[in-house]
């Protein structure tokens, strides 16, 4: 058995989906061999033996027979199949790119991005398909949900699906921006990912968030095209973006293409239009006026897209949609065509700061009466706070995942855990033109702060607030409301909240974060009055490296604690 | 003045079948692509750990316009039907303008030659009331007429 066409061993551990000896598909239809999940070797000597026994098992593993017959130069009786045939005819195309699809708003399980891949004659058809993993989930309430997700209690799969109804579900409804990086791809190597394709039709592996979640399986396809490169995360976690830059790093990446979402378009659009013209296209739309007669074809454009916008998310019925949008459109057609308005291309996503994180920070810290000196060390696995550089991320969003945080006290010598952030999700998106969302955030995990008996504790905090975003000039200005709870021993619980302001602004060489916090704890044992005031300027010349300056005073029933640090990050 | 006339004209005719609107008929014409479901904020934001859908898992590639009636008058290659009755609202909105990505393809799986596209997109451009007669048009008159211009 000498390989004929390179790949060998590699390739055939590539479509079992072999890492470390072990496939990452748990569904046993998929293999053959009782131990061939473990196996490869005997899963391929089954196969053939199989094979030859019923040739028909070309048409249920076609990549299989095909590894077989063009890599091994095995022969078997060749059968016609007509569903895989069905299938080549509609999957066409010799190019392929691994899509991108940036945050949701709102929506913290799409806050890493999402991968998929497309298979595609022109580039710039729509009428082209894409191969995506994702999980398969019920209708469990949030907690478990959560649980599920990240424990492996859902099923994910694989499936096949026309580009224009991605275009549609992420840019369309969700509002998420997509970038699309060409790949380097032999096109025998893409026609045997086509024939692997068919051949994971209902096979089924366990999702976890992390480890094995949409981006990590969409890129180990990617290893039938690269066989012999041997792709492989460097984080036992997979975070969508990290796959692009190791494709980027091995030099897979040919170009980097750019398709703004429906709502960025529209808000483009706004910009170019005035405030009468934005009020009538609003009253218009909820059927209490109509469009100017005098609109340029700009102004119609906005007025459709922001029907079908308002369609989409459920504020309009089909009937009213359809007269409104094809109105606007009849009078769009008869309008005069002016320059095109090009929605402004943001930072890709790949050009973003490096996901994992590691500080090191001086300063000091006074508790009550007491003051002493403190050095600091943190890491964070994943991915992006407000202070860190904002390019190539959706403003206003932060995700943290087990970041932890040491600090080391002089003169008393003492190393103390100051804070655990087991999860921490922002969502600061201002209000818009033509849409309203909500600002949120919700913090879990251990910190530190004055205790109503003076001194410092340290808790179990859970921490959430809801409110609006405006933006001011460059910055935005959130108020929130909040409510707490926390927990420094097993009878010590109280819970309370306040309000919250927020000032942030986020720029290119440095980002500025200030709030101010008042409420307090009002149920439980430890009641009594919070005042919060934080603020941090970062300074982030540099993708991999920044320097901030921190600093955090709260007062909690006439306790003090105060805080400041500065600190310098690296990014990897 | 004249555009004044023929947009006037326009919403009265607008106005007029708009009130007709054939609620049978609500499949395969405009806003005919499934919306999403409005899971509601709380799901949302409980939803942390999940990228996932709760639609059904398939391999769409074989797809077939379904439900939709079909062109009959003339020949109307499959993949041309299938694309406009499943884009039918992005691809108004291409036509209007005379430009766009979803007109691009319609070109595309037409075998319109590039050098015949710009004649191909200001034809269809100007014939966009023929096109799109009524908010209930369907996409099998949409494709006739495509085809026959």
């Amino acid at each position: 058995m000498t390989p004929a066409e390179g790949g060998g061993d590699n390739l055939w551990k590539a479509l079992l989906h072999y890492i470390d000896w072990e496939s990452r598909i748990e569904d046993p239809s998929f293999f053959l061999h009782q131990e061939g999940r473990w196996d490869p070797d005997q899963e391929l000597q089954e196969f053939i033996r199989r094979l030859k026994k019923n040739p028909d098992l070309q048409c249920r593993f076609p990549a299989r027979a095909y590894y077989v017959r063009e890599i091994l130069g095995i022969y078997f009786p060749q059968r016609q199949c007509d569903e895989l045939q069905k299938f080549l005819n509609a999957f066409r195309g010799d190019s392929i790119s691994i899509v991108f699809a940036d945050a949701h708003i709102n929506s913290p399980a799409s806050m890493f991005g999402h991968t998929f891949l497309r298979i595609y004659e022109e580039e710039r058809s729509l009428y082209s398909f894409i191969a995506n993993y994702s999980a398969k989930v019920e209708r469990d309430p949030g907690i478990t949900y959560a649980i599920k997700g990240l424990t492996g209690g859902y099923r994910g799969f694989y499936s096949v699906a026309p580009f224009y109804e991605k275009i549609r579900e992420y840019s369309g409804i969700e509002g998420r921006d997509l970038w699309e990086y060409e790949l380097i791809a032999d096109p025998k190597r893409l026609h045997l990912l086509k024939l692997h394709l068919f051949e994971l039709r209902g096979v089924y592996s366990n999702y976890y968030f992390f480890t094995k979640n949409c981006s990590s399986e969409v890129f180990y396809l990617l290893r039938i095209l690269y066989p012999d490169s041997n792709l492989l995360m460097e984080t036992t976690w997979t975070i969508p973006v990290d796959t692009i830059r190791l494709l980027r790093r091995r030099g897979f990446v040919r170009r980097v293409r750019f398709t703004p979402s429906l709502l960025k378009e529209l808000e483009t659009f706004s910009e170019y239009l005035s405030k009468e013209e934005i009020s009538e296209i609003k009253k218009w739309a909820r059927g209490k006026g109509s469009l100017s007669l005098r609109g340029k074809a700009l102004y119609y454009e906005t007025a459709g897209s922001y029907v079908r916008f308002l369609y989409y998310r459920g504020s309009l019925d089909l009937e009213s949609y359809r007269k409104l949008y094809l109105e606007s459109l009849r009078m769009r057609a008869r309008a005069r065509s002016e320059r095109k308005i090009k929605v402004k291309k943001t930072t890709p996503p790949h050009l973003s700061h490096g996901s994992q994180r590691l500080s090191i920070g001086a300063g000091a810290k006074k508790v009550g009466g007491g003051s002493s000196g403190i050095y600091t060390l943190s890491y964070r696995p994943v991915y992006h706070d407000l202070l860190d550089r904002p390019d190539g991320f959706r403003k206003g969003s932060e995700i943290r995942f087990s970041q932890v945080d040491l600090e080391y006290l002089v003169p008393e010598g003492s190393l103390l855990l100051s804070k655990w952030t087991l999860i921490r999700i922002v969502s600061l998106e201002p209000v818009k033109t033509f849409y309203r969302p909500i600002s949120w955030f919700v913090n879990f995990g251990f910190e530190r702060g004055p205790l109503k008996r003076g001194g410092e504790g340290g808790f179990l905090s859970l921490r959430s607030g809801g409110g609006y975003t405006v933006s001011l000039g460059g910055a935005g200005f959130s108020i929130l409301a909040e409510a707490r709870a926390r927990t420094y021993s097993t009878e010590s619980f109280s819970g309370g909240g306040g309000l919250k302001g927020v000032l942030l602004y986020q720029g290119k060489v440095f980002s500025l974060l200030a709030s101010l916090f008042y409420g307090g704890f009002a149920a439980g044992k430890d009641r009594g009055t919070y005042l919060s005031a934080k603020t941090g300027i970062s300074l982030h010349p540099f993708r991999n490296y920044s320097l901030r300056i921190e600093a955090e005073s709260s007062g909690f029933a006439r306790q003090d604690w105060q805080r400041i640090i500065g600190s310098f990050h690296l990014y990897f | 003045m004249r555009n004044l006339l023929i947009a006037l004209g326009g919403i009265a005719i607008l106005t007029g079948t708009g009130l007709a609107v054939n609620k049978a008929n609500t499949g395969c014409g405009l806003g005919y692509v499934a919306m999403k479901d409005q899971e509601g904020l709380i799901f949302e934001i409980l939803a942390v750990t999940t990228n996932g859908t709760s639609a059904n898992q398939t391999f769409g590639i074989t797809f077939g316009t379904l439900e939709c009636e079909k062109p009959s008058k003339v020949a109307v290659n499959d993949r041309v039907h299938t694309f406009i009755s499943q884009n039918m609202d992005e691809l108004a909105m291409d036509i209007s303008r005379g430009e766009g990505p979803y007109l691009e393809t319609l070109a595309v799986l037409m075998d319109v030659p590039p050098e015949k596209r710009p004649e191909f997109y200001r034809k269809l451009s100007g014939n966009f009331d023929r096109i799109f007669p009524d908010p209930s048009v369907s996409s099998a008159h949409v494709a006739e007429v495509i085809s026959t211009l």
